[in-house]
């Protein structure tokens, strides 16, 4: 019906054209043709496609995928776009030879020629202006019929030929006018923004993406060099990780601090019991302090040393950096995490048990009251219950964690896990209840702060 | 190559195009999906422990 509509329309507007021009000739099928319409749909599609890559990453981000997820999303994008690029370039070479057979061709052109070219323009023109396409494709469609015009402008003896006509002023004329009057519009205003903000995206992310070889070995260079960094911090970590497990952390990092050198001293110098005496409180004083600095800037360390590496994820993350370097990095700060934790935790653990169990609220800075109170009405949960817990608490976050599926960056999640892992390690009790209590307490905040109307609604359809 | 024959290799090239370009689409549109279920799944997943570590924590105040 619509189509029936358009072929009236083209219809009565042959009938209204002026006199002088020549006679509309009806379309034949050319390969100059089929290249025209081919090119023309191949605009439509990758205009298509740029939509439907958008619509992806717009579903991905109203999912809240984490960072795993988007990997896989990217690189879904990334497989369509060189896929299409692939394609066109195979397309490119097909066409090629026959584009330039045509070109010799248009060289060769005269002028009735011409004017057929342009009363083939002019009816396109007119069947696009009827059309019932949206405003977008119109607009694409009358560019592309601009563009050949001055492919053919461009030929200088075609130039000269059809300068004797006025037919090309004619089809000129027309395109100018529609595609005016199109972008006058004010729906395909909007629409123009929508495809100017998509380019300008796509160029920011070619910009990003796609540098020069130069630059891109600069960054190979750095990432090297970064890499190299977090293997040896890692090393060093692992390191750190097997001297406690030795036993030799007893006093602290930091400690390689004096207590073996004070049982020396003692061993050493039997015969002078004062000046050993005096030497050994010295030294042991000196440790205390040593100790104590320790214990008070080590989470500051951490803190800081944290929030850098998180910087080079994040770098890391834009540079589209292997999964394993990622991976690397994110380990350090786990460890990381867990060290200013268990540190925090033995010096909580000391102050609440050995000193003056739960008295001194004061000294639960690390930790907060609710966290303090929930202790207490556990303080009588037995041990096998205690167990229990933490293997479900432990599997469900071990679960998640070596699947890469939570958000590796997210503090919580970290501070729960590294609570678990501390508290089944431990033999003491009461120790794993704090530390118990600690992952309850992170998960239990998880879960209020947690408000993601997807999940809400993918458990309602599920049954729950 | 006379016009009959540029009309057939035009054709071709791009039927081979839209072919190529529709089966790329349809490929990655499933594995698009499959993503989607995968990030619907680990959501009930991780929601299903979180409400199972909750409900067993208050089952045991």
């Amino acid at each position: 019906m619509v189509k029936e509509n358009q072929e009236d329309d083209l219809k009565n507007k042959e009938q209204e054209k002026p006199e002088g021009l020549p006679e509309i000739k009806p379309n034949k099928e050319t390969s100059d043709g089929i290249m025209k319409k081919g090119q023309q749909d191949v605009a439509i599609i990758e205009a298509g496609i740029e939509e439907e890559i958008g619509g992806m990453e717009k579903t991905a981000k109203s999912h809240d995928v984490n960072q795993g997820e988007l990997i896989k999303i990217r690189e879904i994008e990334r497989n369509i776009e060189e896929g299409v690029d692939k394609a066109k370039g195979n397309l490119k070479k097909e066409i090629e030879p026959l584009e330039n057979k045509e070109k010799e061709h248009s060289e060769e052109m005269f002028t009735g020629e011409i004017e057929e070219v342009f009363n083939g323009i002019i009816i396109e023109a007119e069947n696009i202006r009827s059309s019932q396409e949206s405003l977008l494709e119109k607009r694409k469609k009358i560019d592309g019929l601009l563009a050949q015009m001055d492919k053919i402008m461009n030929n200088e003896r075609t130039k000269n030929n059809y300068a004797k006509t006025e037919n090309w002023r004619d089809a000129g004329n027309l395109l100018h006018k529609i595609r005016e009057n199109i972008d006058k519009d004010p729906d395909t205003r909007k629409e123009i923004l929508k495809e100017l903000e998509i380019n300008r995206k796509k160029t920011g992310e070619l910009l990003n993406g796609h540098e020069t070889e130069q630059e891109v070995r600069k960054k190979m260079v750095v990432l090297e060099k970064e890499k190299k960094e977090l293997e040896l911090l890692f090393a060093d970590l692992d390191k750190g990780d097997r001297d406690r497990e030795d036993g030799s952390e007893s006093a602290g990092k930091v400690g390689d601090v004096p207590k073996n050198n004070i049982l020396e001293g003692e061993k050493s110098n039997e015969d002078d019991a004062g000046s050993l005496l005096k030497k050994s409180e010295e030294q042991f004083d000196r440790a205390k302090k040593s100790i104590e600095t320790y214990n008070q800037t080590l989470p500051n360390y951490f803190e800081k040393r944290s929030e850098s590496l998180g910087k080079i994820i994040n770098e890391l993350k834009n540079k589209n950096a292997d999964k394993e370097i990622i991976s690397l990095a994110s380990k350090i700060i786990i460890k990381d995490r867990k060290m200013m934790i268990e540190s925090m935790c033995r010096k909580e653990h000391v102050d609440i048990y050995d000193a003056n169990p739960g008295v001194d609220n004061s000294k639960m800075e690390a930790f907060d009251d609710n966290l303090y109170v929930d202790y207490l009405l556990k303080e009588n949960t037995s041990e096998s219950e205690v167990g229990d817990q933490l293997k479900k608490v432990n599997e469900a976050l071990t679960a998640a964690l070596n699947d890469f599926t939570i958000d590796l960056f997210s503090d919580e999640y970290v501070k729960a896990a590294s609570f678990v892992e501390l508290a089944r390690k431990s033999k003491n009790i009461k120790e794993r209840q704090v530390y118990y209590v600690a992952a309850t307490h992170i998960l239990d905040g998880i879960e209020k702060g947690m408000k993601d109307d997807g999940v809400k609604a993918a458990l309602k359809n599920k049954g729950y | 190559m006379n016009e009959q024959e540029k009309i057939k290799l035009a054709k071709n090239a791009f039927q081979r195009f839209f072919g190529t370009v529709t089966k790329l689409l349809n490929e990655q549109r499933a594995l698009f999906n499959k993503v989607m279920d995968q990030v619907a799944q680990r959501k009930i997943t991780e929601h299903r422990e979180k409400i199972k570590d909750i409900f067993n924590s208050k089952n045991n105040k």
